[in-house]
C-alpha cells in the first residue's frame, strides 16, 4: 500500500490558469489603451486635416471668384474656362471647378459637360457660412466632397449695394484626409497588436517565474502530506514568494518536531498500557477467605507510575504468606522486574514459612539480575492462622502497622533489611531479621506502599504516616475492607484534585473476635 | 511545582554534587544526568550532600544505586556527606545507609575519601 492510498488523492479541478488570466489582463489593458488612443487620434488628426483643407480651400475660391469677375462680367467663356481648369491644376485634392452665374446656370465647369445645366447641390448640405462664403459637404458620385462657394459680386448704381452675377465652386475630396486618418490608424492598429504580444510574452515570462516556485510549493506540500517531513525547500528569492518558502521551511520542520514528540508521546502511553496489563495480571482479583480473619486489599494503579504489586500465596495448613512491593521502576521494564520478582517470591515461599529465608532467597537469585538502577522494596509476612501470628521481614519497604485493640494504639513493626537488588547477598543476610507478633482478637496489620503516605495535595503536603494512624483509629471496629476503604476515603479527601503522582496499594488482615480456628 | 536544585563544586579530585529540593519522580532524570555527566568524565569519587533534599523518590534512590556500581568498577565511590531528616529516614528504610557511607557532614565524607 502506498502512502497516497492510505492519505487519498489532492482533490483539486484546475479552472483557469494565472498564465491566462495575467495574459487577459494585459491584453484587456493594451486594447483599452489603444482604442483610447485611436479615437484621439482619429479626430485630432481629422480635424487638423479639415482646419488646413478649409482655410486653403476658402482662399482659393476666392482668388477664382476675384479672377473671374470681370469675365463673367464681360460673359468671357473661353476666360471663365481656362481659369476653371487652372484651379485643378493647383492641388491633389481638388476634384472640380466651376463658375455660375447668377441663376446658378454652370457657365464653365471642369467637368465641360455640365456647362449650360443648373449647378446641382443638395439643400442641407451647408456645413458652414463665413464672411465671404459658404462651404457645403456631401456624397458627388460616391465620394465625400467639400464644396468651397464664393458669389462673385460688383458694384451696382448704388454705391453701398454689391450685386451677385454669380459664383465660384471649388470641390475638395474629403478621400485624402480620410486616407490620411486609415493610415496612421493602421500603424496605431500594428503598434498595438506589437505592444498586445509583447504584453503576453513579458506576463508570461513574469507568471512562470511566480508560479514556477508556487508549482514547486504545492508539490512539496504534497511530499509533506505523504509523511515526508525531511523536505525543505531552497530559499533564493528575498521576495513574498522567498517568505513563503522560508515559512514552508519553518512549517515542516515544526510538522516533523510535533510528529516526533507525538511518536514519543504514543510509544511510552503504549508501553504504559502494556506495564499496567502486566502488572494486572500479576496482582489477585480477590482477597483470600481465612477462617477467624478479615482480609482486604486495595490496588490503585497511578496512571503513569506503575511498580506496585501485593500478593497473597496459600502456604497450606492455615499458613498465609502476604507480600506488598514496591519496583523502583516504571513502564515495562519495571513490570517485567515485577513478575519476576513475584515469580520468584511465590516459589521460594513455597519452600519455608520463614520470611527472612524467603526474602534471603529471593535477593540471592535476584541481585545479578536486577537492571543496575532498579530494585525492589517489599515486605514480606507468614501469618499462622491457627497460632494467630504473623512472622514478619521486611527488604528497605515501609514499615508495618499493628494496632492493638486492648490498648488502642498502633506499633510499626519495622524489622532491619536492604532493598532487594541493591547489595550481595551477605550484607543484605547480614541486616535482615525477622519480627514475629502475636495477633489479639480484633487487632491488625497494615502492609503499605508509599503511594499512601506520600499521596501528595495540590498544597504539596503528603498525607503522611500520621494521618495514615488517625484514619486507622478511627476505623479500628470496622471489618478489614472497611478500615481499607476508610483510608482510601480519607487519601481521597486529603488529595483533593491533585493527581495521583504514585500507586496506592495496602493489604490489611484483622484477626476477628472469637476464637481461632 | 517543587523543583530540585543541584550544583557542583570540586575539592581536588573529589566532585561535590549540592542536591536540594524535593526529588520526585519527575526530577529524577535531573540528577541521573547530574552523575552521569560526572562519571562519563571519569570523575568517580562523589560526595552527595542532601542536607537541602526534602524528599527523594525511590526512582531517585535507583540513581544513585545505578551510578554506585559504575564508579566502584571504576574504583571510585560515592558517599553521601550531609542530609535532612527526612531523607535519613527514607535511606534508613530502603536499607541504603548499609549500601553506600553516609555522614552527617560533608567534610567527614571529604577525610573519608582523602584518608
Amino acid at each position: 500500500m502506498t502512502a497516497q492510498a492510505l492519505t487519498g488523492e489532492l482533490k483539486f479541478k484546475r479552472g483557469i490558469g494565472l498564465k491566462f488570466k495575467f495574459s487577459f489582463a494585459i491584453i484587456l489593458l493594451i486594447a483599452g489603451v489603444m482604442g483610447l488612443v485611436t479615437e484621439v487620434v482619429r479626430y485630432r488628426v481629422k480635424d487638423r486635416l479639415l482646419d488646413q483643407m478649409m482655410v486653403k480651400g476658402q482662399a482659393l475660391t476666392r482668388g477664382l471668384a476675384a479672377n473671374a469677375a470681370e469675365a463673367l462680367a464681360t460673359d468671357d467663356r473661353a476666360r471663365l474656362a481656362v481659369l476653371v481648369d487652372q484651379v485643378l491644376k493647383q492641388e491633389k485634392g481638388i476634384v472640380a471647378a466651376a463658375l455660375v452665374d447668377e441663376n446658378n446656370l454652370i457657365l464653365a465647369h471642369t467637368n465641360f459637360k455640365l456647362e449650360g445645366q443648373v449647378y446641382q447641390q443638395p439643400a442641407q448640405a451647408v456645413l458652414e457660412h463665413y464672411a465671404s462664403g459658404r462651404v457645403g459637404q456631401y456624397r458627388l458620385d460616391g465620394e465625400e466632397v467639400l464644396d468651397f462657394e464664393v458669389p462673385i459680386l460688383v458694384s451696382g448704381t448704388n454705391q453701398d449695394v454689391r450685386k451677385r452675377i454669380g459664383s465660384a465652386h471649388i470641390l475638395y475630396s474629403l478621400q485624402p484626409i480620410n486616407e490620411v486618418v486609415r493610415e496612421t490608424l493602421t500603424n496605431i492598429f500594428f503598434v498595438a497588436v506589437g505592444g498586445m504580444l509583447f504584453g503576453i510574452l513579458v506576463s508570461l515570462w513574469l507568471v512562470n517565474r511566480i508560479t514556477r516556485p508556487i508549482r514547486r510549493l504545492a508539490d512539496a506540500t504534497e511530499v509533506i502530506g505523504r509523511g515526508n517531513l525531511d523536505l525543505r525547500l531552497p530559499v533564493k528569492r528575498r521576495d513574498e514568494l522567498g517568505l513563503l518558502s522560508a515559512a514552508f521551511n519553518h512549517m515542516a520542520a515544526n510538522l516533523k518536531s510535533a510528529q516526533a514528540d507525538l511518536i514519543i508521546k504514543e510509544r511510552l502511553q503504549n508501553e504504559m498500557e502494556i506495564a499496567q496489563r502486566i502488572q494486572n495480571l500479576l496482582v489477585p482479583n480477590d482477597s483470600p477467605k481465612i477462617q477467624g480473619y478479615s482480609v482486604a486489599r486495595l490496588y490503585r494503579a497511578a496512571e503513569e507510575v506503575s511498580g506496585d504489586y501485593f500478593d497473597f500465596i496459600d502456604l497450606g495448613k492455615g499458613f498465609w504468606g502476604m507480600t506488598v512491593a514496591d519496583v523502583s521502576g516504571k513502564g515495562v521494564p519495571g513490570a517485567l522486574v515485577m513478575a519476576q520478582t513475584r515469580s520468584v517470591l511465590r516459589s521460594v515461599a513455597s519452600q519455608t514459612h520463614s520470611p527472612g529465608k524467603v526474602l534471603s532467597k529471593t535477593n540471592q537469585l535476584l541481585y545479578r539480575d536486577l537492571p543496575e538502577n532498579m530494585f525492589v522494596t517489599l515486605s514480606y509476612l507468614v501469618l499462622d492462622g491457627p497460632k494467630r501470628t504473623v512472622t514478619i521481614s521486611r527488604a528497605g519497604h515501609l514499615a508495618a502497622i499493628i494496632y492493638r485493640k486492648a490498648t488502642k494504639g498502633c506499633e510499626l513493626e519495622m524489622p532491619t533489611g536492604i532493598a532487594i537488588g541493591i547489595s550481595d547477598p551477605d550484607t543484605f543476610d547480614l541486616m535482615l531479621t525477622e519480627r514475629t507478633v502475636k495477633l489479639g482478637p480484633g487487632d491488625f496489620i497494615l502492609l503499605y506502599t508509599d503511594g499512601v503516605d506520600e499521596a501528595t495535595n495540590t498544597a504539596q503536603e503528603l498525607f503522611g504516616s500520621e494521618r495514615l494512624i488517625q484514619a486507622l483509629h478511627e476505623a479500628a471496629n470496622y471489618r478489614a475492607s472497611g478500615i481499607v476503604e476508610y483510608i482510601e476515603r480519607a487519601v481521597h479527601h486529603f488529595v483533593g484534585d491533585a493527581p495521583q503522582n504514585d500507586d496506592i496499594t495496602m493489604i490489611l488482615v484483622k484477626a476477628e473476635e472469637g476464637e481461632a480456628p | 511545582m517543587k523543583q530540585v536544585a543541584i550544583s557542583q563544586e570540586s575539592k581536588g579530585k573529589i566532585q561535590i554534587l549540592n542536591v536540594g529540593g524535593f526529588m520526585d519522580m519527575r526530577e529524577v532524570p535531573k540528577f541521573e544526568q547530574a552523575l552521569d555527566k560526572l562519571i562519563k568524565a571519569g570523575l568517580c569519587n562523589i560526595v552527595l550532600d542532601l542536607s537541602n533534599l526534602e524528599y527523594i523518590s525511590s526512582a531517585g534512590l535507583g540513581a544513585i544505586i545505578g551510578s554506585i556500581r559504575e564508579v566502584r568498577r571504576r574504583g571510585g565511590d560515592i558517599k553521601v556527606g550531609g542530609y535532612s531528616a527526612p531523607v535519613f529516614d527514607i535511606l534508613k528504610t530502603f536499607g541504603f545507609t548499609e549500601v553506600f557511607e553516609t555522614y552527617a557532614s560533608r567534610q567527614e565524607a571529604l577525610k573519608k575519601f582523602e584518608g
